[in-house]
């Protein structure tokens, strides 16, 4: 089956009708070539959605149904052009071609109305239409029909192998998932008749035995002790494969958590390290961190210390002095004005003489203190009635506005303080000084810093320090479970070892206390049971391991070309087969030792040529059906995914690939030795500067001839 | 009588001309705000009146005053009894006081409010002329080096340029 077209119309964003977005391929390899966000997804979607009716929703990492996606679906430029009222619809069409030369053409339609408001009302489900070409007509071709020619243009259990996007390979190809090597292995053999082979001839044997033991029970003559013997054998034979499926998943944990483990021994030394260096840098940012959170109160606190240090008073001595000046004579002044003003008050008592007696001597105008004549009107008369005065006048105080006690405080203050301002240039040194300090401090501690970071290997930066820690924890975490593991085995084992011992026992015993006349068909068929189930198990481990040589020989001779333009990949893929029945493929040398440091590149060309192996080991399916994958390479380096084209291209009738690898002519030159089919260039733009807007968005395409 | 030339003094508003407006709210919490904000709002100084205090020392320290014309419009803020700490707006007021020409012993013997209030407003004269001759300074120093705004110890550098023999 060759794929011949693929035609979208408003199918998200490719806007516009059929005819500006059909793409024609051919046999060989297919591009569609385009920058990250050009659309180039979006052929892949179609290519999906056209057969299986899902799209690939990456940020969700599912597949989601049109009845989820709905509207979606169609083009934001054709919704905005659409008039309310009227429908819209998004339309992929496939065409195919069979070896037979039948022409498939398989449409895929979504409509949706325009309402008043704007919004979009569409159906929960899209219309299918397969046609066939007839000499001068298509027939379309009625709905039983549909799922065997979508099974013809791809068959369901092969799409995952060659339908897929870059970021499924991974996963589609984790060997050590048992499930995933399973996969593979029913794809390519008929292994699952050896399953069924083990499980009847497990079971034959089962009966086998219970139907000679329960013969040789009724046969006896002790017929308590045969019995009980019978009923042990049974419940021990339960026992024993409960224990051997334990083991088997024990097994199946051990290799899992070995393989993990193992992924990341390579890793453990560095991880150390980096834990050890991450702790030191922890601690000299933690210093570095509080030095300069001081450093910074200080530096923020230097224009503030000018008034709470108050280092504003550094230059103003002399004004003070002046001030100081100024107060002592003012100081003085008043005193001596106090001086005098006490000087003219009587010294005498208030109270003696008393009033009542200078009334007296008044009166008499006579001094009763020295017995001197005191008349009316002379000096003596006039000084005792003055006496009379003296009590108002000793309340009197010298001056009006006395500004003495608030003067005396400034002074005392400036006084106060006078040891604090001279020591105010001391105070600022040190203040300096410890500033000059921390800054010095730091500058030590970031240099211990940038040695620390020096100890780091090239291309590791700071950031991936941190994951030596989370290294070294899934580390342990999976070496703890292969150790818990191996210790179930080894419990199981003993357990098995016993269990065997007993059941030979209890079975040679029951053997020894029966009767005569047991059928010899029933001992036979016991026999002949066992026997067979032996072959089965040793034939499916036969054609697991042959199946298994076959991938690993098919996939070297793909991996060799791939990567035989590539000096920096040596050594070869082996598939090492597990007790567990699993597979883990590895990168060996020459004597088999596994070649560590495989980068994610080397990983994901080994994935791919597994891919490659399958399609192309037995069945041929490279042949018959093509190969579409999106950014199967978005993971790899230059010079590997070249490698993978060319495996690509030798081994495959068709292929199609969507990829943002050649977008220039120069790269494109590495194509010409391939066998190329149709190679385009898309482009997404916008039609007015507004590029938030997807209103006009539409994307363009262009044939490239190489 | 004695608390009213005290209680005069520490109603002071003094003025600042309009012409350093924007320099006093550039560089100071004008109108208050955390302290906690003053460094990462890009301000030196947590209120006005500690940006004056400031402008008044190196106004002081350089020699430097300001003529406060009548014509020139002024803007008021805080009164001088709310400025802290306390210890530092009593040296100002003691500085003032030495700068200005007063014979504090007649003031002991003033008998009307206005003789009080003429000793005052000369205290408000050395002050003004003095805060506002520091901001003419910082204001030139700014235009000469438009990144000293950003320099932490701008001000401490420049009242250090100043050695004045004290």
């Amino acid at each position: 089956m060759i794929v011949e077209g693929l035609q979208l119309k408003n199918f998200q964003c490719y806007a516009g009708e059929i005819e500006e977005n059909t793409f024609r391929f051919t046999r060989g390899l297919n591009l569609i070539i385009g920058e990250n966000g050009s659309g180039k997804s979006k052929i892949w979607d179609a290519f999906y959605w056209v057969l299986y009716d899902e799209i690939f929703q990456s940020d969700q990492r599912e597949f989601v149904r049109t009845s989820v996606y709905k509207e979606q679906l169609i083009a934001d430029k054709a919704k905005y052009e659409c008039d309310r009222g009227e429908s819209v619809d998004a339309k992929v069409i496939l065409t195919a071609r069979t070896s037979t030369n039948k022409v498939y053409k398989v449409t895929r339609v979504y409509k949706a109305t325009k309402m008043e408001d704007g919004s979009f009302v569409g159906s929960d489900r899209s219309n299918l239409i397969i046609e066939e070409k007839k000499s001068t007509r298509w027939e379309t071709l009625t709905p039983d029909r549909h799922e065997s020619i979508i099974d013809t243009i791809i068959p369901s259990h092969l799409r995952k192998y060659m339908w897929f996007q870059g970021e499924h390979i991974n996963q589609l190809m984790d060997l050590r998932d048992k499930s995933a090597l399973s996969n593979v292995i029913e794809l390519l053999s008929d292994i699952k008749t050896y399953n069924s082979l083990i499980e009847i001839t497990k079971n034959g044997s089962r009966d086998a035995t219970r139907a000679l033991q329960s013969a040789r029970r009724s046969s006896s003559q002790d017929s308590s002790k045969a019995s009980d013997l019978d009923r042990s054998l049974i419940v021990n034979n339960d026992l024993l494969a409960r224990r051997v499926t334990q083991q088997d998943k024990s097994k199946q944990e051990r290799q899992t958590a070995e393989g993990l483990r193992d992924d990341l021994l390579i890793q453990v030394d560095t991880a150390r390290e980096r834990r050890g260096l991450a702790g030191e840098l922890k601690q000299v940012e933690g210093e570095i961190s509080s030095l300069s959170r001081d450093f910074d109160l200080k530096i923020e606190a230097i224009s503030k210390n000018l008034i709470t240090r108050q280092w504003v008073l550094m230059h103003c001595e002399s004004s003070l002095k002046k001030f100081e000046d100024r107060y002592s004579e003012f100081d003085r002044r008043c005193h001596d004005y106090k001086k005098s003003f006490d000087n003219d008050v009587s010294p005498l008592p208030v109270d003696i003489p008393r009033p009542v007696d200078i009334r007296q001597m008044l009166s008499a105008e006579v001094c009763m203190v020295c017995g001197r004549d005191a008349k009316q009107g002379t000096s003596e008369h006039h000084h005792i009635a003055e006496l009379l005065n003296r009590i108002d006048k000793a309340k009197e105080e010298p001056f009006l506005n006395d500004t003495q006690p608030y003067l005396s405080g400034l002074y005392r203050t400036t006084l106060e303080h006078a040891i604090k301002r001279k020591e105010i240039r001391s105070d600022i040194s040190s203040e300096y000084e410890a500033i000059s300090d921390l800054r010095a401090k730091i500058d030590r501690k970031n240099q211990d810093k940038k040695s620390l970071l020096n100890q780091l290997p090239g291309g590791v930066d700071q950031q991936d320090l941190s994951s030596g820690e989370s290294i070294l924890n899934q580390f342990n975490m999976h070496d703890r479970r292969a150790q818990d593991a191996e210790r179930e085995i080894r419990e199981c084992e003993e357990a098995i070892k016993n269990l065997r011992a007993l059941i030979a026992k209890e079975g040679e015993e029951l053997a020894g206390i029966a009767g005569a006349g047991i059928p010899l068909e029933k001992i036979v068929a016991a026999e002949v049971w066992e026997k067979l189930l032996d072959v089965a198990e040793d034939a499916r481990r036969r054609v697991f391991q042959g199946i298994v040589d076959d991938l690993e020989l098919r996939a070297n001779e793909i991996f060799s070309d791939m990567t035989a333009r590539t000096n920096s990949i040596t050594g070869r893929l082996r598939l090492e087969v597990t007790a567990a029945n699993t597979c883990i493929p590895k990168i060996v040398d020459s004597a088999g030792n596994t070649l560590a440091g495989s980068n994610d590149s080397n990983i994901i060309l080994i994935k791919l040529a597994l891919i490659m192996a399958v399609l192309t080991a037995k069945q041929k399916w490279s042949e018959n059906y093509a190969l579409i994958a999106d950014a199967p390479t978005s993971k790899m380096a230059e010079n590997y995914s070249d490698g993978f084209y060319a495996a690509l291209s030798a081994n495959f009738e068709q292929s199609i690939v969507v990829t943002y690898d050649f977008l220039d002519d120069e790269g494109r030159q590495r194509l010409k030795d391939l066998h190329i089919g149709e190679v385009y260039l898309i482009k997404s733009s916008h039609g007015s500067e507004e590029r938030e807007s997807r209103h006009d968005l539409k994307v363009t395409r262009e044939r490239v001839t190489l | 009588m004695t608390l009213d030339f005290e209680s005069k003094l520490g109603n002071i508003s003094p003025n600042f001309v309009d012409r350093f407006e924007s320099l006093v709210k550039s560089l100071s919490q004008f109108g208050g705000g955390a302290e906690s904000a003053r460094y990462t709002s890009g301000k030196s100084f947590s209120s006005a009146y500690e940006l004056y205090i400031y402008a008044f020392f190196l106004g002081l320290a350089s020699d430097r005053t300001y003529e406060m014309i009548a014509e020139e419009k002024k803007s008021k803020f805080m009164e001088i009894k709310h400025w802290k700490p306390a210890a530092l707006k009593d040296q100002l007021i003691a500085c003032a006081i030495g700068e200005a020409g007063i014979d504090l012993f007649q003031l002991q013997f003033a008998e009307e409010d206005s003789q009080v209030q003429t000793v005052v407003r000369e205290v408000r004269d050395i002050i003004e002329s003095y805060a506002n001759g520091g901001l003419q300074l910082i204001s030139e120093k700014f235009e000469e080096n438009p990144d000293a705004r950003h320099d932490d110890d701008f001000f401490l550098k420049l009242m250090l340029e100043f050695q004045k023999s004290d």
